[in-house]
This record gives structure tokens, sequence and C-alpha cells, in this order.
């Protein structure tokens, strides 16, 4: 019954000990009057006792004889290598990649029970930056599953010095308790107090980064005070190393904390603060968190609980979700790119260990007859796996060790700082781990094939047809997988380009190329001047960047936009409509480079006398008097409440933020001097041939004695949006490649093999008066036929796989006919192309000397 | 002066001695009963294989299967027979052995005496 267990425990031991040892033990297991389990007891610790004292030589001959035999085959050593290093490489890349954001714990000492409350709306699936500070505080205080919360905002950038030009530190606002209900304690200094925010002290934290590279981890830089416009702010300690802002709007930068004065005693109705970071209660769960805060909902806003409709709504969330939401299912889509990749690699290893266990068969049945073990020569096989793909793991990791930094091109900017930087530990553990699955996953099919091998069957040259077809069949099968695997990177690629290219050629409505922004430092005395002399002295600066050679258009701007077209203050119209408002001079529309599409932009004397006067884009047309022409709101009257009346003089061409959004209204209407601390910023558009940016500092400073110059390329306006698209392009492009590529190989290998080992059939047929092309399209059609099939599955798979993608891409429809179609062919293509060399070598066996050898 | 063999280990002399003398019915199961009765050392059955293995890879013994034995059913057993250069490095140890001990008296020493 359990006889066989005792079979399975001597076959651990080596042929020439098998008998004796079996009949030792049945000797004595009679005598005894034992069972067999017994019996296998007793052989399992003989064969324990063996392989302690044998085990490591043997391996040490095995490996001996593995090198020594990859060594002769240089040509499938490198080829192997080179498809891993490919396959594994990629891996371990995109690993470096999203390895902060996926799977490396956070650096905050509960990140198990810290969690993300959001304000959303689930009907329309939206979350805010942004909610009621009554609901924070109540939420705070009366839900029982969270036993603290505290929240981090917007990041922005404190000057170093008091000069414009001075160095900066991009500071996250967050609350007086953040820190503790992150578990994370200062390394120098102190933390954030609650004092600090009863006595609104402007106080600030940095990073231990920017500690040791800004001021060389001296004990100095706690007492430094940072500028953020009027803003003073003294640094009072050091984060941790690794730390991450915990806030959900991720930015390119991070260098540090700054107290925001928030308390959470009370609440006026129209107070708002930014989402929440949450520490759970001990034994609460994200659900009961839900629940409660759905409950808390209802409510504070009673009326609509009532009606049974959802109250003012907050999505509890983990912290590393609501953290990484906007590139999460981005980072897992690469890595499941990189993994397939990865798939494709082992196919083509596979093959290649296919390929090459025939051209060593008599060695295997020489060695199995010799009374190596079926396990031993498996075993064998799994050993010369592992050391290829340990080879292409080691090459892949110092290639890496190079060019980690330049991996961070694979992000956008705002996930940038949370690419590794250097091959780590864990990158190299990674890597080991990736070798052996995929030495384990590559070798299965050849090492069952190596270790089936019989002597006679390979004395006798066995090609007969049942062995072929069998092999054939196995190569077969790898080849689909390769052909589905290949049509699903290629398939995601051509997506991610279409979608590119309709982002890339969508009209935002201005144009950043050739444009600068030109910003000036403040006059000496601000406090109290006179604030018509303030904007008299903009328009005479606007007046002397005119003059300059190459300058085709300037104008002044109360906020010049960075990340998009976004304005800094709007305009809210009685109907609850939000407009964005620019304050402008004469020329800022033509300096940005939109088009005003009917009357005329804002004059000189409007500007200096403060006339009532706006322009208008269509959208923001569309918003104040809806269903009317464009054209007919000219000269028309607009108001909005603390706003005066503004007669319409123009109307310009939509603006988009991003090229991904709606055109938002916009209105542009003439700089009012205020009573408040301002500032314009200058837009400059050149000629590039004749425009000199020095020379414009020279003019500014020497004529106008103007301080602080600083002079910089518009190009973030537009080209931020399309930054994410281009890393999806490049990613997806270079997997798309590197998969087109894998499969050709993987077929060319396979199909040669083929031919190789149908050469005898090749002849006859010849013989029998088959042309050259018929075996030519005989090979490549065997060839295409595996390849037809994985095509197929691969486009099933990419149809279903849409459902994934379709959030990422702007205005694709991922599952569009015609761009599976393509992607189909140019995979049929490219396996024709690796079919042909096999086939061409196919064509030309000679019949007679093929049968001759025969 | 002819090469000395290298010494042997302890286990490797004790299962040559137990081959020597079984003369002719030296396979496992009594080579290791033997040692058990006449040294008072309980090797493991793996250890006398993994023993026996090293040693023949020496060249100091060599085995061939026996006929079956003579019931029914009955296996060949795997037999060992101690080589010349085996003989040889059984004598040398032993030769060491006595030759260090030689003019000396091995007494146990008792608890709490001086010598």
């Amino acid at each position: 019954m359990t006889g066989w267990l005792f079979r399975v425990a001597l076959r651990l031991l080596p042929v020439s000990w098998r008998e004796a040892v079996r009949t030792d033990i049945e000797d004595e297991a009679r005598a005894k009057g034992r069972g067999a389990l017994w019996c296998a007891w007793q052989a399992l610790r003989v064969a324990v006792r063996w392989r302690g004292s044998f085990g490591p030589e043997a391996l040490m001959t095995d490996l001996r004889y593995i090198i020594r035999s990859l060594w002769h085959a240089k040509g499938f050593t490198m080829a192997a290598v080179l498809t891993l290093v490919l396959g594994l490489g990629m891996n371990i890349a995109v690993f470096t990649v999203v390895d902060r954001m996926l799977f490396r714990p956070l650096p905050f000492a509960h990140e198990g029970r810290l969690v993300m409350v959001v304000p959303y709306a689930p009907e329309r699936g939206l979350r805010y930056n942004q909610f009621s500070k009554r609901f924070f505080v109540e939420g705070r205080r009366g839900v029982a599953a969270v036993e603290d919360m505290g929240f981090a905002g917007f990041t922005s950038p404190h000057a170093l010095g008091p000069e414009p030009d001075a160095p900066t530190l991009a500071l996250t606002e967050v609350s007086y308790n953040l820190l503790d209900v992150l578990g994370v304690a200062p390394v120098a200094g102190r933390g954030f107090l609650r004092e600090d925010a009863e006595q609104k002290r402007g106080v600030a934290m940095i990073t231990d980064e920017s500690w040791r590279s800004r001021f060389g981890g001296s004990a100095s830089a706690i007492g430094t005070v940072v500028r953020q416009g009027q803003m003073l702010r003294t640094i009072i300690g050091v984060l941790p190393r690794g730390f991450l802002a915990p806030a959900s709007a991720r930015t390119a930068r991070f260098d540090g904390l700054y107290l925001d004065h928030t308390l959470f005693e009370s609440a006026g109705p129209k107070d708002a603060v930014d989402p929440g970071i949450a520490r759970l209660a001990p034994g609460a769960s994200i659900p009961i968190a839900q629940q409660q805060f759905d409950a808390l909902g209802m409510r504070l806003d009673p009326e609509l609980g009532q009606a049974g409709q959802p109250g003012p709504r907050v999505l509890v969330e983990s912290l590393r979700a609501g953290m990484f939401w906007r590139a999460h299912t981005y980072l897992w889509l690469v890595t499941a790119a990189a993994s397939l990749v990865g798939l494709l690699a082992c196919a083509n290893f596979s093959s290649l260990l296919l390929a090459r266990g025939r051209a060593r068969q008599s060695d295997f049945a020489l060695r199995a007859s010799l009374g190596a073990s079926r396990s031993r020569l498996m075993l064998t096989e799994v050993a010369q796996s592992l050391v290829i793909c340990g080879i292409a793991a080691g090459v892949s990791v110092l290639a890496l060790s190079w060019s980690a930094a330049a991996l961070r091109g694979l992000v956008y900017a705002e996930l940038r700082p949370l690419v590794l930087g250097a091959v780590d530990a864990r990158v190299v553990l990674y890597a080991v781990l990736a070798a052996v699955i995929a030495a384990i996953v590559s070798v299965i099919l050849p090492a069952w094939r190596a270790s089936r091998t019989g002597l006679i069957g390979v004395l006798q040259r066995d090609s007969g047809s049942a062995a072929r077809v069998r092999r054939r069949r196995a190569g077969g099968a790898v080849l689909a997988i390769e052909a589905a695997v290949g049509v699903l990177l290629v398939t995601g690629a051509a997506i991610v380009v279409r979608s590119f290219v309709g982002l890339a050629t969508t009209d935002v409505g201005f144009q950043a190329r050739d444009t600068y922004v030109v910003r000036v430092g403040p006059p000496g005395d601000r406090q109290g001047g006179n604030n018509l002399a303030e904007l008299a002295r903009y328009v005479a600066i606007l007046d002397e960047i005119r003059r300059q050679p190459g300058v085709v258009a300037a104008g002044a701007v109360d906020s010049m936009p960075s990340g998009g077209a976004a304005p800094m203050s709007g305009m809210r119209l009685a109907n609850e409509k939000h407009l964005g408002l620019w304050q402008v001079t004469d020329g800022f529309v033509a300096a940005i480079g939109a088009r005003i599409l009917a009357g005329r932009d804002i004059t000189r004397l409007e500007l200096d006398s403060g006339q009532p006067v706006a322009l208008l884009t269509p959208a923001a047309a569309a918003l104040i008097w809806p269903g009317e022409n464009v054209q007919a709101v000219l000269n028309r009257e607009f108001t909005a409440p603390k706003q005066p009346t503004r007669r319409i003089v123009g109307i310009v061409n939509d603006l988009r933020d991003r090229p991904d959004e709606a055109p938002r209204p916009r209105v542009f209407a003439p700089v009012q001097a205020r009573d408040y601390f301002w500032y314009l910023e200058f837009a400059v558009r050149t000629e590039p041939a004749r425009f000199s940016a020095d020379v414009l500092r020279r003019e500014l400073v020497g004529r106008h004695g103007v301080t602080g110059v600083r002079i910089d390329p518009a190009g973030g306006m537009a080209t931020t949006a399309l930054e994410q698209p281009r890393a999806q392009v490049v990613i997806f492009g270079a997997f798309a490649a590197v998969a087109l590529i894998l499969a050709a190989l993987g077929l060319f290998a396979v199909a040669s093999f083929d031919v190789a080992l149908r050469r005898p059939e090749m002849g006859l047929r010849m013989a029998l008066g088959a042309t050259q092309p018929e075996i030519r399209r005989l090979v490549i059609g065997d060839a295409l036929r595996p390849v037809a099939i994985g095509v197929a599955a691969g486009l099933l798979a990419a149809y279903w796989a849409a459902k994934f993608t379709q959030t990422l891409v702007y205005e694709t429809d991922v599952r569009d006919p015609w761009t599976l179609a393509v992607v189909a062919g140019v995979l049929l293509a490219s396996a024709v192309l690796a079919a042909w060399l096999p086939a061409r070598r196919a064509s030309h066996v000679d019949p007679a000397v093929v049968l001759r050898a025969e | 002066m002819a090469p000395r063999p290298p010494l042997l280990g302890e286990v490797e002399q004790l299962v040559l001695l137990a081959v020597l003398r079984l003369a002719g019915e030296a396979y496992a199961v009594p080579i290791r009963t033997l040692i058990l009765r006449e040294a008072g050392v309980d090797l493991s059955r793996g250890t006398i294989y993994v023993t026996l293995e090293r040693l023949e890879r020496k060249g100091y013994v060599t085995s061939w299967f026996s006929d079956p034995q003579a019931v029914r059913g009955g296996k060949a057993r795997r037999v060992f027979r101690l080589k010349a250069p085996g003989v040889a490095a059984v004598k040398a140890s032993k030769l060491a052995v006595d030759r260090l001990a030689a003019g000396t008296v091995i007494a146990p020493k008792v608890e709490g005496q001086r010598p």
C-alpha cells in the first residue's frame, strides 16, 4: 500500500546502491515485523545521509558539466542570455520603478492602520481636493473607528533667501497632528506641536535628503528661515530618511512639510480642509470606517438623509491607494506588460532549450544508460536553466546599476521622486526570485522531454512521425503563446501611441513654443506704495520688453500659467457657475499665442483708465448666455457678485488647461491696481533667431534698475500635460518592440529547428517532385499555423483587457477594429519574415545528399 | 620507503575491520551489527552505506552482488571484500596507534583523584 513511498525514497539513492539498500531494509523489516512505512522512513534517512555526504560533490560535478557544455555551445548560450536579459532586465527595471509605490512598505509606523479619507461624489466618480471642515471635525471626534485624523495638502515652493532666484524647497502643508497620526518622529530638532498651531507660528520641517543636500547635514539647518511670498517659516526639525509626502496630490519635488494652523475645535459652514489622513483604532477596518463615515454624512445632512439621498460622502481607502490613486492603474499595467515580456522571454528560452535538447539527445541517452536517473537528468536540465537565468539576471542588475537613474524617465514628473535611483538589496532579491521563476517556468517542458529520452530510440535515429509530431506540438504551443502575448503588448502600444498622437495634436488654444515667462523682483519699497505708480512701472517694463529685438508680442498677467492654462483667480456667477479670471495687459492674448475670434484686444487706454471691459472665451460666453451665438454677445455687459459690470469687447479662442480636458470658461480683464500685495508676470512671444534672453535681462537691469530678473521658457504650460502620455508611449513602445523581437526570434528558432529535423522529409519530397516554392510555402505555412492561433487568442484577450485600459487613454477606442487588424497584420508579417530564412534553407535541401545520408 | 597510506577515519577503521572479520559475508547489515556488538558503537544505516561507498572510491574495498539467497524470493546482496591497499591502510592505522600508545598505561581517570 505504502510500498510506493518506499520506492520513491529509494529513487533518491544512486542506482548502484538501490537494490542493496532495498534488500537490507526489507530483510530487517521482515525480521522486526515492520511495515512499508517504516521501510520508506529508513530509506529516506539513508538518502538524506547520502545526499549530505555526496550531494555537494555531485552538485559540483553537475555544475562543471553544465558550464563546460554551455561554453561549448556559445551560440545557444548567447542567444538564451540575450533573450533573458531583455525579459528579466525589463522586469527588474520595472520593479525598481514601481516598488516604492506598489510593494515596499510605506515609511510610516502604523501603515496597516492608516487610511486616506477623501471627499468624493460616487455618482460622478469624482474626488475632491477639499472637503467641509465641519465633516472633518465631526469625523475626527465622532467616528469610533478613527483614532486620530490629520491632513496633508498642497505643496508650494519656499525660498531659502530673499533674492528672487534663491533656491527653493518644496514644502507640503500639513496639520499639526499629522506626524503623530503617521507614527513618525523627527531625526533632529522637533516635530509640530499643537501650541505651534494655536500661536500661529510659521514652522517647517525638512526631509533628511534635503537636510543633507542643502545643509550638509549641519545642525545649523534648524532655525533657518524659509519664505513663501511674505510668509516666513522657521525650520524646526528633520524628517526621517525616506519619508514620503502622504498627500494624494503628488508633486515633482518634495523637500519637507510646513504647518497649517488649522485646529480641529470648531468649523464654520464654509470652512474647508484638505483630504484627511486617519489612523484607525486597533481592530477597526476600512469597511467599518466607511460605514461610520457614511452614517456621519447622513447625520450632518439630514435633509438628504430623509430623502434617501446620500449625504456628503467620503471614500475611505488605504493610505497607499490614496497616495498613488492617479498612477495606480498605470503602474499595474506597466507591471503586467513587463510580466508579459518576461513570459515571452521564458517561452523563447524554452524553445531554445527544446531545440538544444534535440541536439543533445544522444548525450542524454548515454548518461541515462550509464545509470543517471530520470530525476538526475531533469535536475541537470533545471540546473542548466538556473545557471543561464542567473547569468542573465546578473547582467541585467549590472546594466541597471549603471542606468537606474535614467529609469526615472519611465514615469512622469510627479512620480519621479518615488523611483529608486539605485539598485539595492530588494532589487537584487527580486532579480534572484525572477531568475529562479523564469528558470523553472522555462525548463518544465524541455526537462520533461530530456528525461524521456531512451537509448534505443536515439540509437535507432528515431525520427518516426509520431515522435516528430509530439516535438512539433511542443514547439507550436510555445509559439502560439508567444504570438498571443505579442498581440497583447503590441495592441497596448498601438493604443497608447494613438492616444498620444491625439493629445499632441489637440489644440489647447495657446502655444508655449518660443514663449518665455519673465519675472522681475518687486521695487525696494512696496509697503504703502502707490498702486497706480506700481502699475505704471510694470507697463514701462512691458514697453521696454516690446522694444527688444526678436520680441513678437508681450503682455503681463497676474499669474502666469505654469502647469496648464489655469488662472489664479476666478469669479462666481449668480447662477453659481465658475469662471476663471485673468487680469492682463494689452497684448497678453497674442503673447500666449491665442487668437481673437471676434472683436478686439484690450487697449492701453482701457488698461490705464481701468475701464471695465473684458474678453471671453466661447466656453465662458456659453455659461453666461447659454445657447446664444458667440458673435452676438459682443458689446453686451455682464456682472457677477462682488465684480464690476464688464462690457465684452472681444472673443478669444477656447483654452484648455490640459489637452485631455474640455475647454474651461475664461475671462480676460484689464489689470486693476489693488490695495494688497500683487504682482505681474510677463509672457513674451519671440522670434527665436533674433531674441536673446541675456540681452533682455541686461537691458531690464541696466535701464530700469529692475532687480531679480528671471527668464524661463514657458514650455511647462503644455508639455507637462503631455508628459504622462509621452512616458506611456516610451514604455509601451519599448515593451512592444521587445515583444516583437522576442516573438520573431522564437519563431525563427522553432522554424529552424523544425527544418533541421525534417531535412530527410524535405529531401524525399523534392525527390518526388516538389518544387522549391512549394517547400517554402510548406515550411512557412507550418510555422504560421500556431502563430495564427496565438494571434486569434491574443486579439480576444486584448478585447477583454480593453476594460482596464480604456480609462488610461484619451479619446481612443481601445477596441478599434482597425488597430486590432493592423496589430494582427504586423505580428503575422514578422512571423513570415522570421520563417523565411529557415524556409529558404529547406528549399535548398539537396535530395541526393540527404537521402544518401539516410 | 613506500609512501605510507593516509590515515583512516575512526568510522572507516571500524568498517574496514568489520569487513575484514566478516570475510565473504560482509554486507551492510552484519557490518553494522558487528560494530555495535564488538565496539559498542551504534552507527546509522546511512553512515555504513556512505562509508562503504567512500572506501570503495578510495580503492580500499571492492564489492560484488552475491548469488540470490536460497529462499523463496531471495535477493542478491552487495558484498564487500578488502583490497590490498585496504589491508595496508588498516595495518598502518593500527601500527600508528600501537606505537603512539607504547609504554603508556591507559587507565580511566577517577573523579577527585590526582594521577
